[in-house]
């Protein structure tokens, strides 16, 4: 049959048909065999990391979840195999119909207008899959009549500032209750919220309010830091007059130290030259002092011929015998002779001289 | 060779297996099903798997959705207890519990959406003309029945739709809240009034505080200041009780000299250019001055 002008391709052809003719029986067993096979291996899958399958025989579900790896089903039209993406996050966002914020009323009838975003996870696939006709639908529903519910019993107040966080949670555990109820398959990550506002028209007034919060908190921090500034200066001052008070007793003290030493160095001179000692000390006064004074020299036995204190300023007199200081807050006592007994006026009490001073022992 | 031709009884196999094969049918995991027999329906209700039935056309199977339906009955407007008008949304869930009554009555999914919608409409009026206010919205929150109500509607609902459409309603919940378009204006107005009044409470009692503050430090500054100033009167106090002692105990020494010497130095003091001295001539006193 086979002509020899046919390409070496035609021939092999030809050979292999010629063959096939020969052991028909074998080769239709060879194929139902292979298609069997083929058939059989339909039922090895493989699921991906993060993902998790489901299989379902006739329909009834036997594995509700297989985890990642290389898995065998019976073949196809016996059992299905649905494989989806459980280890990732979803996210989704819960506003009003047709996207735009949800009308809320609080607690104290006010307007507010929020959107939140929710964020889940499939936690069991096979209630995921067969168990809502609509899932994440109802996620929705669930998150919003729990967020109705949460601000129904809240302030616009606290909406707005401090409740937010907790209005987060409570929205997330209520909605969690539901979706729990309802046999999802979902579970919450993490609610939150992604915008509240107040209305627009009123957006204004709600700025003002933050405004005023924050011109009081000014307020009351400026009045903070005044107080701080004027307490701190008055520490310093305090500190101040208590230093002035220190160095004033120390120098009193060190003043009295010189004098006493003074004193007892004049002492011991004393001890030695009594007489001397005494008549220096009386000179040496009273070279420095009268010198100053306006000096009357009366006669022997005369009396003074004034008999008035003072008659003018800055002319003193004074009663006979006896010297008045302008500056003695006392008055003056008359010492015979020349002896005069002095006051000390002004000066912190010692052991006051009582007694006149004895007349300097001869000059 | 026979008189019936060779493709015939592959024909006649084909269709005997068929036959076979249709007295098999499975259920999946979403559904529920019935076997009617010449269109009577036959007892039970086959849930997900494979099933034996009579093979066709003898018995035909129906499937039913067996998974929780969601459905938002979208916003209506009513009237609370205490005459205020509020528009309430609210979703249902729901799944068909009894096959057999829902394809007798419904049918369809839209068709026992549209009963559930009528039925929630006059329930939830109902029940939301017996709440107050309070009930809805309650800044407390101590008295917000949303949950309640929605339960309560629920319920009622439920078993109207049990019995007249084999459906079940699982759970029923209001979802949306809010105050007829209508009296937007208003109450915007109102919430603008009361931030105002909110924005000067703020202020003033901002400024009370500073006041309050500024008093404080007054009192904190003098009292600061007034013991210092006591603390140092006693430190001069002691300083002065000091230097007496010390004088005192020098002079304790010597008292004679001492109120001589003491003597001599308020001279000076006592003395000053406004003093006059009458001295006599024979004085002691101008005789020192003679015999320097």
């Amino acid at each position: 049959m086979a002509s020899d002008d046919d390409a070496p391709s035609v021939r092999l052809i030809r050979a292999a048909a010629a063959a096939v003719r020969r052991h028909r029986r074998t080769v239709a067993a060879l194929l139902a065999l292979a298609v069997l096979g083929c058939w059989l291996a339909g039922g090895i899958y493989a699921v991906a990391n993060g993902a998790s399958a489901v299989v379902r025989r006739y329909g009834r579900v036997v594995e509700r979840r297989v985890e990642p790896g290389l898995h065998l089903a019976l073949p196809p039209g016996v059992d299905a195999v649905t494989k989806v993406k459980t280890g990732e996050v979803l996210r989704l966002q819960v506003a009003g119909d047709g996207g735009a914020p949800m009308s809320l009323v609080t607690g104290d009838e006010n307007l507010i207008e929020t959107t939140l975003i929710v964020q889940y996870r499939i936690s069991s696939l096979a209630s995921y899959l067969f168990h809502a006709d609509d899932p994440t639908a109802l996620l929705t529903q669930a998150v919003r009549a729990a967020m109705v519910d949460e601000i129904a019993r809240r302030t616009v107040e606290e909406v707005l500032t401090s409740g937010k966080a907790s209005v987060q949670n409570e929205v997330r555990r209520k909605a969690q209750t539901m979706l729990q109820a309802y046999s999802t398959g979902l579970s919450l990550v993490a609610v939150t919220i992604q915008a509240v506002n107040p209305p627009p028209e009123a957006v204004a007034a709600f700025l003002e309010v933050s405004d005023a919060r924050a011109q009081a908190a000014r307020a009351v921090n400026e009045a903070q830091t005044r107080r701080e500034s004027s307490l701190n200066l008055a520490r310093g001052r305090a500190e101040r007059s208590l230093a002035e008070a220190r160095t004033w007793a120390d120098q009193r003290q060190q003043k009295a130290r010189g004098a006493a030493s003074r004193f007892e160095q004049v002492m011991a001179q004393a001890r030695r030259t009594p007489q001397q000692t005494r008549t220096d000390f009386y000179l040496a006064m009273v070279r420095k002092v009268l010198p100053k004074a306006r000096i009357i020299v009366l006669a022997p036995g005369e009396k003074p011929r004034i008999d008035i204190y003072l008659t003018q300023p800055g002319s003193a007199a004074t009663p006979p015998g006896a010297a008045a200081g302008g500056a003695g807050p006392g008055g003056a006592g008359a010492v015979p002779g020349a002896g005069v007994e002095p006051m000390l006026g002004g000066r912190p009490p010692g052991p006051p001289p009582s007694k006149p001073i004895p007349p300097p022992p001869g000059g | 060779m026979s008189a019936i031709p060779r493709p015939f009884y592959w024909l006649a196999g084909a269709a005997a297996a068929g036959l076979l094969l249709s007295a098999l049918y499975a259920v999946d995991e979403t559904q529920v099903a019935i076997v009617t027999r010449f269109g009577r329906p036959l007892p039970g209700v086959a849930g997900p798997g494979l099933h034996l039935k009579a093979p066709w056309p003898i018995d035909t199977v129906i499937r039913f959705d067996s998974r929780l339906l969601v459905f938002a009955s979208g916003p209506s407007e009513m009237l609370t207890a205490d005459k205020k008008n509020v528009v309430v949304d609210s979703f249902i869930c729901w799944r068909i519990a009894n096959p057999l009554l829902f394809a007798q009555t419904v049918r369809t999914r839209q068709e026992a959406e549209a009963r559930l919608l009528d039925f929630t409409a006059s329930e939830m009026g109902a029940a939301v003309g017996r709440e107050p206010m309070e009930s809805f919205i309650h800044s407390g929150g101590g008295g917000v029945r949303l949950r309640a109500i929605g339960d309560g509607v629920g319920a009622a609902i439920g078993r109207l739709a049990a019995a007249s459409f084999g459906i079940q309603v699982v759970d029923l919940q209001i979802a949306g809240f809010n105050l007829p378009a209508q009296n937007r204006d208003s109450v915007i107005e109102r919430m603008r009034a009361e931030r105002g009044r909110i924005a000067t409470r703020y202020r003033s009692e901002g400024d009370e505080k500073a006041l309050e503050i500024q008093a404080q430090a007054a009192t904190e500054r003098e009292a600061v200041l007034s013991a210092a100033k006591s603390q140092a009167e006693s430190i001069r106090g002691k300083g002065e009780a000091d230097a007496l002692r010390i004088f005192a105990a020098a002079y304790a020494k010597d008292p004679d000299l001492y109120r001589f010497l003491r003597t001599l130095e308020s001279y000076e003091t006592v003395i000053d250019d406004k003093t006059t001295l009458f001295l006599q001539s024979d004085s002691k006193l101008l005789r020192a001055l003679d015999g320097k």
